[in-house]
């Protein structure tokens, strides 16, 4: 699949202290609607994993679509210090920031296609982005990030292993304690089956529906999907279905973080008939 | 070309295509004031890109704070840059690199140095071979033929923890029959397998003496013994160190793990080096 880089317009753009590097790829014959990517936390730059970034911009200017792919602070190209990514602090600052530079060039409409902690950052920031017309979360967390879903897996013999490499100076540091202590009430919710209680998710995806806003969720297998499948039984997905015949939710047997070709076919066919189909509307030119 | 003023280090950063027969390449520079001497970065491919892009992006940052300029870009057929990943080649990453090389070397920076990450080594090796400047290598990739190896063997062991039954015929047995396969979600074709057979770093590095730094990842073993031996015999000066730095090859981590000391300690080296130079 060739990119679409002929097209495409290197930027800085500033968002708070610091100056993000962004790209903008422009489609030959383009509608008033920009995809704006925000992926996770990884070490990828903004081409993201085997470029799955450069290629879904590629695909979506053949609908006409601009794209704008950026790095966030202290990643890539961009200015500023990296942030330890949390759910409690989501990148929500660099998207609106993305938004805003997107508005300033004169787009309306503004679908986001986010992915991992891109996808979490991008529902938080969602009540500050006025010109949102669409939404794609592909494996977004839900109330786990990945360190979590992992230990609160870890057989018993994995815990002992950790016991084992204790040292005196781990001890003393104040942050291994409390970083062990979230680590054991992890451990002891997951083995009482007590899930943990965040409704940061369920919100901002109501808040979605409320505002009419089309969303795609997408989920492969992988760390964050049974706490998917929980809030979809604890009636997510009665509130999704019973709205626009726009919203879709799609999970497939695959693990795609790996985003290797043929996943990322499966996710663009998934976004691009998905795109098509809140596209009629906006017909025009930029 | 679009061009900002750091606030932080007052460098100017600059974003650019550089064309190319194979299509535009993604580059990156920043250029302190006064900076007299330049770092050109040689990343790595396929997963080790993304892998250690993030600890590059580190050092690159530390240097201009040093007050040295920086230039690092995305080979053709990988992150942002054009071309397609099937016309991938040895030639072509040196190439590329020289591309991006020749298009700086109007501003004149009176010293060079260059940093080769994993097999990003192998494209710094040729590109220094014909100049006396100083290289850096991470983690190189002494023997290409084991680098491809490596991925298939990491990916048995992903799928064995996923439960999914490992890949039954080898790797390279796959990629003479389907024209291509996939490595931890990489798509690896032909022509670049097969310009990486009978290629080795120490023919690479040529035989005229220069500095030479290589930081091994993780615990110390022995692989780079015959490396620095031959090195030594050879008149180069090398500096030979171990990082306790996270490894993942091939994997993109959920995000930038530690890197420890790799980052200062490969600065400060190069500032040495640079200075150093005539």
């Amino acid at each position: 699949m060739k990119l679409a880089q002929g097209s495409e317009r290197l930027v800085y753009f500033p968002s708070g202290d610091s100056m993000l590097a962004g790209i903008l790829t422009a489609p030959e014959r383009p509608r008033d609607i920009v995809v704006l990517t925000a992926w996770g936390s990884g070490t990828a730059p903004s081409s993201g994993r085997n470029q799955i970034r450069s290629r879904l911009a590629a695909r979506v200017s053949e609908l006409g679509l601009h794209a704008f792919r950026f790095d966030y602070q202290g990643f890539g190209e961009s200015d500023g210090e990296f942030r330890e990514p949390s759910l409690n602090s989501p990148y929500t600052e660099d998207i609106t920031a993305a938004s805003e530079w997107l508005a300033s060039q004169g787009f309306t409409r503004i679908v986001v296609v986010a992915d991992c902690f891109g996808a979490w950052s991008s529902l938080m920031a969602a009540p500050s982005l006025p010109n949102l017309s669409g939404m794609v979360i592909l494996n977004a967390p839900v109330r786990r990030d990945h360190h979590e879903t992992a230990v609160a897996t870890q057989s018993w013999r994995w815990w002992i292993g950790r016991l084992r490499r204790l040292s005196f100076r781990k001890l003393m540091s104040r942050e291994y304690r409390s970083r062990q202590r979230r680590m054991i009430a992890l451990k002891m919710a997951a083995m009482a089956g007590v899930e943990k209680s965040d409704m940061r998710y369920r919100n901002a995806i109501e808040e979605l529906l409320q505002r009419r806003v089309p969303i795609l969720l997408i989920y492969g297998l992988g760390d964050f999907r049974e706490d998917f499948e929980s809030e979809l039984a604890a009636g997510l997905r009665a509130s999704i279905e019973r709205r626009t015949a726009m919203n879709r939710i799609v999970t497939f047997e695959e693990h795609l973080a790996d985003a290797s070709y043929p996943h990322q076919e499966l996710i663009f066919r998934e976004i691009e008939s998905w795109l098509l189909g809140i596209l009629e509307p906006a017909v025009g030119s930029h | 070309v679009v061009v900002h003023i750091n606030s932080a280090t007052g460098a100017e950063e600059r974003l650019e295509h550089i064309s190319t027969e194979r299509g535009l390449l993604y580059a990156w520079s920043a250029r302190p004031p006064d900076a007299e001497a330049c770092v050109f970065f040689c990343g790595s491919i396929l997963g080790d890109f993304s892998s250690n892009y993030h600890r590059e992006r580190a050092l690159a940052r530390q240097l201009l704070s040093d007050g040295i300029a920086t230039i690092r870009f995305h080979y053709s057929g990988q992150g942002n840059s054009q071309g397609s990943p099937q016309d991938m080649t040895l030639d072509s990453l040196v190439s590329d690199a020289k591309a991006v090389l020749s298009h700086w070397s109007a501003p004149d920076f009176s010293n060079y140095a260059v940093v080769g990450t994993r097999l990003g080594s192998l494209v710094a090796a040729k590109v220094v071979s014909e100049t006396p400047w100083p290289v850096a290598l991470w983690e190189p990739v002494i023997d290409p033929a084991r680098f491809f190896g490596e991925a298939a063997r990491a990916q048995r062991m992903s799928q064995l923890a996923r439960a999914k039954e490992g890949r039954a015929r080898g790797w390279r047995s796959e990629l003479s029959s389907s024209g291509q396969v996939e490595l931890l979600g990489h798509s690896v074709y032909p022509p670049l397998v097969n310009s990486l057979d009978e290629v080795g770093l120490l023919e690479l590095l040529g035989t005229s003496p220069r500095s030479v730094f290589v930081a091994r990842f993780g615990a110390r073993d022995h692989s780079s013994d015959g490396l620095m031996e031959e090195l030594s015999r050879r008149g180069f000066r090398v500096t030979y160190e171990n990082h306790a730095v996270s490894v993942a090859w091939w994997f993109d981590p959920n995000r930038p793990g530690k890197s420890a000391d790799l980052v200062p300690s490969t600065a400060l080296w190069l500032r040495n080096a640079l200075s150093a130079a005539p």
